[in-house]
């Protein structure tokens, strides 16, 4: 079934439409009543919509930290997203430690893949001319290699394990999230508020921010330009690999082909973002959850991919270089 | 003398190409139908992605706006895809008019992305739009008959694809030495310099892209006929629009002969793998092709092509 030729499942978004099947359950059970419980309804959709938004920043911060620094498109990234999803799966069921230190295993075994990666994938072609578009079919390929090996070793069953998170929930003014979906929104604040002081304050982050503004200047100066483009590429894949647990925790839905839901809703969040911002990311996370949060409101389920599409690409064409990004120079 | 050369190797493929059917059994002759197919998708590709250096991960959209033009021309109205597939044409060029409009503000990277939410646009809009479009079960065609592009063996398939490949072959041919495909290589290397020269960049972008989305959906309406079925999901996908611009760039993009290559090489690669390997380990034969495609980028940068004409010219490096 999976495997007519290379078909992979990553446009297939469909899937996105079974998103939320906690959400609806919890909507069923509230509209239908009077005018007032419908608004209640509606706020919460906006806000798990707003949650699950943060969330899509955090996924998205891995993608533009190696964007912006390498120039890089890194197609793989929704697969290790799952990777780290299956990290959380495994280590909680085999060792029955916590998602939450599992997110710090993932952290480190995806950083140390990602690196692996940028040796095979990305360091080869990166400065050759044509090396963007050469990035993009070495991490397809990247991709395409994780997706199979992952259905071969996991099969395409999805699975889930218990938490204790996911099931319970928090009441605030009459919103109810789940304790996961709350802790995974505050983790990704934090992650892109940590990030952003790492690139500010710390060496190694400064000469990030150095290569990704003037990679030759950077050379210039002492910067071991090829170094810092690895140690980049491990730590967005390590980010990912982190976001990836922390979907896990209240997206009970693990399975090989997961990340493809992730990633293009990483390349939208980047893109509105705009290159060069930190704290970007997570407002264009938020932005977009709002906006799939209305489109469901306004229009229909099937309808609210339509106008996050149809919006980004008026994004992308009145205000390239995103909402929050400086003007851009010529790529 | 090089002339005569070259002259009678295309003769002598071209015959090659012509009588294979009378010796191969329908398996390999089904193969080769669908590398002929990818390899005229690959070149249509090739126009804005290869020499206008547009690197687009949208065609899939412009495939199946051609599919889905053609298909319900003859489904609703009866008009056979032979006439169709120039409808087909003339929509997906409309719609590449507008990626080529857009390619003018969104650079590198940028434009990649956009190409691919269009694609999904196109995608969420025929899933939308389900009177018209069959919405997720999409079109069976129920016609038959060669008056409507549909045979019951793979053979009248083969050669359909293969004069299109061909045809492919001598478009590019003409089109890099055309005054306008000139210009579109000049966009490709300087934008600033080529509007320096005269060269109308926006209109030069923008035809460029509407001729690529142009054959893409001609392409298309072939794809459907062969399919005898469209379907969105099946359609328009990241891997339609990865898989063209990936056998381009194997074969050689930027070349009139990179489109043909590469899907000879990776068509067949897939095919065959996958027929060896799916019934036992079902991710194998993917794996080897993710493989592959990563060796082939890392170690050929100017594609199969390229390879071999650097080996040819004495080590230099052939390519765009």
């Amino acid at each position: 079934m999976y495997f007519q030729l290379h078909r992979r499942r990553r446009g297939d978004f469909t899937s996105l439409i079974n998103f939320f099947p906690l959400l609806r359950i919890r909507i069923g059970k509230v509209t239908g009543g009077s005018p007032l419980i419908e608004l209640g309804a509606y706020t919460q959709l906006l806000v798990s919509y707003t949650i699950l938004g943060g969330v899509y920043g955090l996924t998205a911060l891995g993608l533009s930290l190696i964007w912006g620094v390498m120039k890089a498109v890194n197609w793989a990234h929704g697969d290790f997203l799952m990777l780290g999803m299956y990290v959380a799966f495994w280590t909680v069921t085999l060792l029955g430690i916590d998602p939450y230190i599992a997110a710090i295993v993932s952290f480190i075994l995806l950083g140390l893949l990602g690196m692996m990666t940028h040796i095979i994938a990305i360091e080869p072609v990166v400065e050759k001319p044509g090396g963007h578009e050469a990035t993009l079919l070495t991490t397809l390929g990247i991709s395409v290699i994780l997706e199979s090996l992952a259905l071969i070793l996991w099969s395409p069953s999805p699975r889930s394990y218990y938490n204790s998170y996911k099931n319970t929930f928090l009441e605030v003014l009459g919103v109810r999230t789940s304790v996961a979906e709350a802790i995974a929104f505050m983790i990704s604040i934090i992650s892109i508020v940590a990030v952003d002081q790492f690139l500010r304050r710390v060496r190694i982050g400064k000469a990030i921010r150095a290569v990704s503004q003037n990679p030759i200047g950077a050379r210039v100066v002492g910067i071991d330009v090829p170094r810092i483009r690895l140690m980049t590429f491990g730590l967005g894949v390590a980010l990912a690999g982190m976001a990836g647990v922390l979907v896990s925790t209240f997206y009970p839905n693990i399975r090989p082909l997961a990340g493809s839901v992730w990633d293009i809703a990483s390349y939208v969040v980047v893109i509105f973002a705009g290159l060069g911002t930190i704290y970007g990311v997570i407002f264009a996370g938020i932005l977009i959850g709002i906006l799939e949060g209305l489109g469901t409101i306004i229009f229909s389920n099937a309808f609210r991919q339509i106008l996050v599409y149809a919006v980004f690409l008026m994004i992308l064409l009145l205000r390239p270089q995103g909402l929050f990004g400086k003007a851009l120079r010529r790529v | 003398m090089r002339l005569m050369m070259k002259l009678t190797l295309s003769v002598a493929l071209l015959i090659v190409g012509a009588a294979l059917p009378l010796f191969v059994d329908e398996l390999t002759i089904s193969i080769l139908m669908q590398a002929y197919l990818w390899a005229f998708l690959a070149m249509s590709w090739d126009v804005i992605g290869g020499y206008g250096g547009q690197f687009s991960l949208g065609h899939a959209a412009f495939l199946a706006l051609g599919a889905y033009t053609s298909t319900i021309l003859l489904q609703s109205y009866n008009i056979s895809p032979w006439i169709g597939m120039w409808a087909a044409g003339l929509i997906a060029g409309g719609a590449g008019a507008l990626v080529g409009i857009a390619s003018l503000r969104l650079r590198g990277p940028f434009f990649a992305l956009g190409t691919i939410a269009f694609a999904e646009l196109v995608e969420l809009l025929l899933l939308y739009f389900k009177e018209i479009t069959g919405g997720p079960l999409g079109i069976l065609i129920t016609k038959s008959g060669p008056e409507n592009m549909l045979f019951n063996t793979q053979t009248p398939y083969y050669y359909l694809t293969l004069t299109l490949a061909i045809a492919g072959i001598l478009f590019l041919r003409w089109f890099e030495s055309s005054k306008f495909g000139i210009g579109l290589i000049a966009v490709r290397e300087d934008e600033e310099a080529a509007e320096g020269v005269g060269i109308n960049v926006y209109r030069t972008k923008v035809i460029g892209a509407t001729i690529s989305a142009f054959l893409t959906g001609i392409g298309g309406t072939i794809y459907a006929q062969w399919m005898h079925f469209i379907r969105p999901d099946i359609l328009v996908k990241l891997d339609y629009s990865t898989q063209i611009a990936a056998i381009d760039v194997v074969g050689g993009a930027g070349t009139p002969y990179g489109g043909l290559i590469g899907a000879l090489v990776l068509v067949p690669l897939s095919l065959y793998l996958n027929a060896l390997f799916g019934g036992m380990i079902a991710g194998l034969s993917v794996i080897l092709y993710g493989v592959v495609l990563l060796i082939m980028v890392v170690l050929a940068p100017g594609g199969i092509y390229g390879l071999v004409r650097g080996k040819l010219r004495g080590g230099r490096k052939g390519g765009k």
